[in-house]
């Protein structure tokens, strides 16, 4: 097994898929996380391209996270069986990553940031909740894509546990979705992170 | 219909590293191309409310990103294993962020032009430089493995941008300026620049 390293914030972000996949695979890591003085000051002169998260494969740096993402996921066989399974993992870990990724994480002013933080619920992210949790339930299956658990089951488990923390009573339509976040995050390796793993904001 | 249907807005964005694939592949497709004002009536067909959405076989595809990387990989155009597939998605995604900063909706047009110009200067020559650095030292054809990958076409469409609107910056590229022409000259490829609309954005 090569040696791994993954370089990025101390925050969710880009970098928490990849340390959910270790997680999940059982696999080792270094996990290291800078604040964003060191980043500037030390770190990002030391990447390819500028950017983080970066993945040291023994020593060899890959950035870009969904190029990181994707290639931990085949190696552990959470990509997919074949690859119309890939495409379609892929698309519900993009539609996903583009709701949430519209939530204010940055804004200062607490009332507006709640205010802006309803909208993207009520108008972007609950809408696409909704059209999932249908196809999911007419699937009959035990996960997004296919037989086995993917990254788009980690991405979904991880937007949940982010929208359960903040009020969970926004997913009570969605009781197939709840139920395999909760498969998902009671999974020999990732209860075990989870119980551990720093909770961020976002 | 056809095996294969993409549908999306009348321009390059999100849709042209897909369409340039099947040129490169010389695989057939409709091309189902709307304008803004038909948006609001389409969004509501396709399955998430986004596009482009690639129909296979009357099945729809979103997300551009699956959508190009299964076409690369039946086209053979996705490297020779994972961790290419991974340096291939990584320089992708590299153009792709450092390109996206371009004020392609921008309407006045001489702000459109400074900002332009300020994006390469400030993001895009950087990059490319690194890219050209380790491009000419690894003395390849292609940008990742010994084929063609969307990479490259991502490059080349990126390159082809660069010479409407900022080519100052081109000469400090000469590798990356070759690795452009050889690809614009493929079969398949040359057709479609020849014939694509022009984009306005």
């Amino acid at each position: 097994m090569p040696h791994y390293k993954l370089s990025y914030f101390d925050i969710y972000g880009r970098g928490e898929m990849v340390r959910l996949l270790f997680a999940a695979a059982k696999v080792e890591f270094e996990d290291e996380r800078f604040t964003r003085e060191q980043w500037k000051e030390t770190y990002k002169k030391t990447t390819p391209f500028g950017y983080c998260p970066v993945l040291y494969i023994d020593g060899a740096p890959l950035c870009e996270s969904g190029a990181i993402v994707r290639l931990l996921a085949s190696k552990f066989g959470f990509n997919g069986a074949n690859t119309v399974e890939e495409a379609h993992i892929a698309m519900f870990n993009g539609a996903l990553r583009t709701m949430y990724v519209r939530l204010p994480n940055f804004d200062v002013d607490e009332q507006l940031k709640e205010e802006k933080t309803r909208v993207v619920y009520k108008d972007h992210i609950l809408p696409l909740l909704e059209k999932i949790e249908k196809k999911f339930s007419d699937k009959k299956a035990e996960f997004l894509v296919g037989e086995k658990m993917s990254y788009a089951d980690l991405r979904l488990m991880q937007y949940l546990i982010i929208t359960e923390r903040y009020d969970a009573s926004l997913l009570a339509p969605f009781p197939n979705l709840v139920a395999l976040k909760d498969r998902c995050r009671n999974t020999d390796g990732l209860k075990q992170y989870l119980a551990t793993s720093k909770i961020c904001p976002f | 219909m056809g095996k294969y249907k993409l549908t999306y807005f009348n321009g390059p964005g999100r849709a042209e590293v897909i369409r340039l694939l099947f040129s490169a592949a010389k695989v057939e497709f409709e091309d189902h191309r709307f304008g803004f004002e038909q948006w609001p009536t389409i969004k509501q067909e396709m399955p998430f409310n986004q596009v482009p959405v690639l129909y296979i076989d009357g099945t729809p595809l979103c997300e551009s990103g699956a959508i190009f990387r299964y076409l690369a990989t039946e086209f053979g155009m996705n490297g020779a294993n994972s961790l290419q597939a991974a340096y291939i998605e990584m320089v992708h995604g590299v153009l792709h962020d450092v390109y996206s900063k371009v004020p392609y909706m921008e309407n006045d047009a001489k702000v459109k032009k400074e900002k332009t110009t300020e994006v390469h200067q400030e993001h895009i020559l950087p990059a490319l430089k690194k890219i050209e650095k380790k491009f000419s030292e690894s003395k390849r054809q292609f940008l990742v493995g010994d084929k063609l990958s969307y990479a490259d076409l991502k490059l080349m469409n990126s390159l082809i941008l660069t010479e409407e609107r900022a080519p100052e910056i081109l000469p400090q590229l000469p590798n990356l300026c070759a690795l452009r022409d050889r690809v614009r000259n493929l079969d398949g490829v040359k057709q479609y620049l020849a014939s694509r609309p022009i984009s306005k954005m």
